[in-house]
């Protein structure tokens, strides 16, 4: 049982990685046609989604999803319901892992072939999904710290520059009030969607009772405007737009004379690394434990030791990961990208739903 | 179980510090580290005599392209790693290779060479003054496009051109092609005079609507010397204007805080100098009664005095006296250089990014500046306070 500020660990780590898994794309993209505002919708959107699951799922103490459909949902809606969210969860993991991939080969090994980059990141991935849930928590926790300090020196140092221009951000505001499209509005709500990892992890917590949720819409809002507004200050309002990887592009154009290297880019990517890895490792852990779900009988209470059977889906996950790699190019893995956040929101509200359900049923029958 | 797994893990450990090493397997002393770029444009006739170190195919490439109109000089400023940086016999090599297009070239190059080009420190890029006058296009779009060169190097023009630019070896400099680095940056000498542009800044003010660029122009200036003073002005696309010294110290002087710098002034005979301590500006777009739009400056900065030829003692007085001369003097500077830079059609200061930042009428805002452009009027208040005199009164 752990603490309840592991809850805020999983919302960070979900509102940094934004940056790798194609957010800022989608709001670059719509940067003269309501981003701003989809960022303010989603801002409450989010806030509320998150809350009102939240809430709910602190009615079932040490209980993950899987458990609580098999109590109080028949078996022929559950199960759909488990392979649904499995696969989100799973995709959510992967095309973060396959972008950073495609990133590792365009910034740091180009030579090397694509296969060794992901082998070497899946088999780090693979073994830790397949720990304890509390480890895996620790481990994120580990990962925030060490990494934060640095995300925070990187961002002060790209707002101080004097050639980043607040011209080119007041100008992408005064695009504020345009009608926002439902694809921005499904990206910036990404960044909220920590909180539907107590799916499982909920089973580490004891109680959830949560302190200074104010804080969360505050630096949810802070997050998107800098995902957004940063590129814009470095590139421009057009020229944002030709950048394919733009955070990245962004960390080379920040400059740290007197740090320990001086092109920012490499600090930015392997801390990135490492919180990215950190996020496919618990959505994969996530996944791992759903389709453990489907195969489970009674209810059992508490956390399951890993077993050897956990290979045959972890196998099936990485071979579908290696052919992702292969077969996307960089328009088609944006566009998958695109397509995921955009399925990801109603994937949200069902997995809410569901648990809205079992709370309801559950309640009745006590 | 166990056991297993920390072997796993070593393995893993081991493989992934293979994948990640940044040098693509080959050693250092295997690699020719590009410190310095430049591109120069060729006319047909000079191909010629400019290229005799070329191979048929440099030429052959150049002819295919129809008239040799597009074909370019690309300079490489090579440096090879030695044992022991602090002495100073690191020798540059410089090579050149004429053809059609910048990639061409660059693999061209390569068989000039033993080792293999590594452009991850290139932190100069020069575009050739006839280069420059022509498009830059081609060069802004590769060497963004490009993964390992930075974001963060240094561009400008030279004259005559990249390739004899390149070719000066200062005697101050200790490492190969540090002294573009160190006078283009602010690491090494802080001249006022020096514009500097990194890559991403050049690239956002070629694209941005609004937004001119600025590069400073490096010349040479003797055997072994270069001089680095002016300034160009360019549309998106090619140079437009030069700025000359004093021009350029005025744009930093606009665009910068901090600029270290002396002015002189002139009162009632006497001429009296002083060094810029800190100094701010900035604009702001106004409708003047008359319906123009009027570019506001506020300017100002604290001094100190640094000289004055009669040597005068400097009372509290004189102090404000010379301070009012100076707010002065700079008005009318300022004036004049703001409306040369309008009479030349670019923007390097941002207005028109500014008109369409402050404007929520997003839908019309570049056809009313475009309008409002031509018919621009300038004015500046200026607020030098000259503070102390020195050491002495």
């Amino acid at each position: 049982m752990v603490n309840e500020r592991y809850f805020y660990y999983l919302f960070t780590i979900q509102a940094l990685i934004n940056i790798v898994n194609f957010v800022p794309r989608v709001l670059i993209d719509n940067r003269f046609e309501g981003a701003l505002m989809s960022i303010l919708v989603s801002v409450v959107l989010g806030t509320t989604l998150l809350i009102i699951f939240t809430k709910i799922i602190s009615h079932f103490p040490g209980e993950g999803l899987p458990e609580i459909i098999h109590d109080t949902l028949p078996r022929f809606v559950g199960l759909p319901l488990l392979c649904i969210f499995a696969f989100l969860w799973y995709e959510s993991g992967a095309i973060t892992l396959v972008s950073f991939v495609d990133i590792t080969l365009r910034f740091i090994t180009p030579d090397v072939s694509p296969v060794f980059a992901i082998i070497g990141f899946l088999l780090l991935v693979t073994m830790c999904s397949r720990l304890k849930t509390e480890s895996i928590l620790y481990a994120l926790e580990t990962t925030l710290i060490i990494n934060c300090p640095l995300v925070a020196y990187m961002l002060i140092k790209a707002l101080i520059n004097p050639h980043f221009s607040w011209d080119a951000v007041m100008q992408i505001i005064t695009h504020l009030w345009t009608i926002p499209k439902y694809n921005s509005i499904a990206g910036a709500s990404f960044i909220f969607t920590g909180y539907v990892n107590l799916a499982i992890f909920n089973r580490a917590f004891k109680s959830l009772k949560l302190r200074h949720l104010w804080m969360i819409p505050l630096s949810g809002l802070m997050v998107l405007l800098v995902t957004l507004l940063v590129p814009i200050g470095y590139h421009g309002t057009i020229g944002v737009e030709q950048q394919v990887y733009t955070w990245f592009s962004t960390a080379d154009a920040i400059r740290s004379e007197f740090f320990i290297v001086e092109r920012v880019l490499f600090i930015f990517y392997f801390s990135y690394l490492a919180m990215s890895l950190v996020s496919v490792v618990v959505h994969w852990h996530i996944a791992l434990e759903l389709v453990k779900g489907f195969l489970m009988k009674k209810k059992t209470k508490g956390v399951k030791a890993a077993s050897n059977k956990d290979w045959w889906t972890l196998g099936l996950m990485t071979a579908g990961t290696v052919w992702m790699g292969f077969y996307f190019d960089q328009a088609k893995l944006t566009m998958f990208g695109q397509w995921f956040l955009n399925v990801r929101l109603p994937g949200e509200l069902l997995l809410l739903a569901t648990v809205l359900v079992a709370y309801r049923r559950r309640k009745k029958r006590a | 179980m166990r056991k297993w797994l920390y072997l796993w893990l070593v393995i893993l450990l081991g493989t992934m510090s293979l994948l990640l090493t940044g040098c693509q397997f080959k050693d250092v002393d295997r690699r020719a580290f590009v410190l310095a770029f430049g591109i120069d444009s060729v006319q047909k006739e000079e191909q010629g005599g400019q290229g005799r170190e070329e191979g048929e195919e440099g030429e052959g490439k150049g002819k295919d392209k129809g008239k040799g109109k597009h074909s370019i000089e690309v300079s490489l400023k090579l440096a090879i790693p030695e044992g022991d940086p602090t002495k100073r016999n690191q020798e540059a090599i410089v090579i050149s290779q004429i053809s059609s297009s910048i990639p061409e070239a660059v693999r061209l190059l390569k068989s000039k060479v033993d080792k293999e080009l590594d452009f991850s420190h290139c932190k100069t890029l020069l575009f050739g003054e006839a280069y420059a006058r022509n498009n830059i296009s081609e060069m802004t779009d590769w060497m963004v496009r490009r993964r390992d060169i930075q974001l963060i190097a240094y561009n400008g023009v030279a004259r005559p051109t990249a390739k004899e630019v390149l070719d000066v070896h200062p005697k101050s400099e200790r490492v190969p092609a540090y002294y573009l680095i160190l006078s283009l940056g602010k690491e090494g000498t802080e001249s006022p005079f020096i514009v500097s542009t990194f890559s991403y800044n050049l690239r956002r003010h070629l694209t941005e609507q609004g937004l001119d660029p600025v590069l400073p122009l490096v010349e040479k200036a003797g055997e072994d010397t270069l001089l680095i003073n002016k300034a160009v002005l360019l549309d998106n696309q090619r140079v437009r204007a030069e700025l000359t010294p004093d021009e350029a110290r005025m744009f930093n002087l606009l665009t910068q805080r901090g600029l270290r710098t002396s002015f002189n002034v002139e009162m009632d005979g006497n001429i009296y100098s002083y060094n810029m301590e800190s100094n701010w500006s900035k604009f702001k777009l106004v409708k003047s009664n008359k319906g123009k739009m009027v570019v506001q400056y506020t300017v100002g900065g604290r001094a100190t005095l640094e000289d004055n030829t009669d040597a005068i003692e400097m009372t509290g007085r004189i102090l404000r006296a010379v301070s009012k001369a100076a707010s002065e003097q700079w008005e009318k500077d300022i004036k004049q250089f703001l409306v040369k830079v309008h009479g030349t059609g670019v923007d390097p200061f941002g207005w028109g990014l500014r008109y369409s930042a402050m404007s929520w009428n997003n839908a019309t805002e570049l056809e009313e500046w475009k309008r409002i452009y031509p018919e621009l009027e300038f004015s500046v208040k200026a607020d030098v306070q000259v503070r102390y005199s020195g050491m002495i009164r």
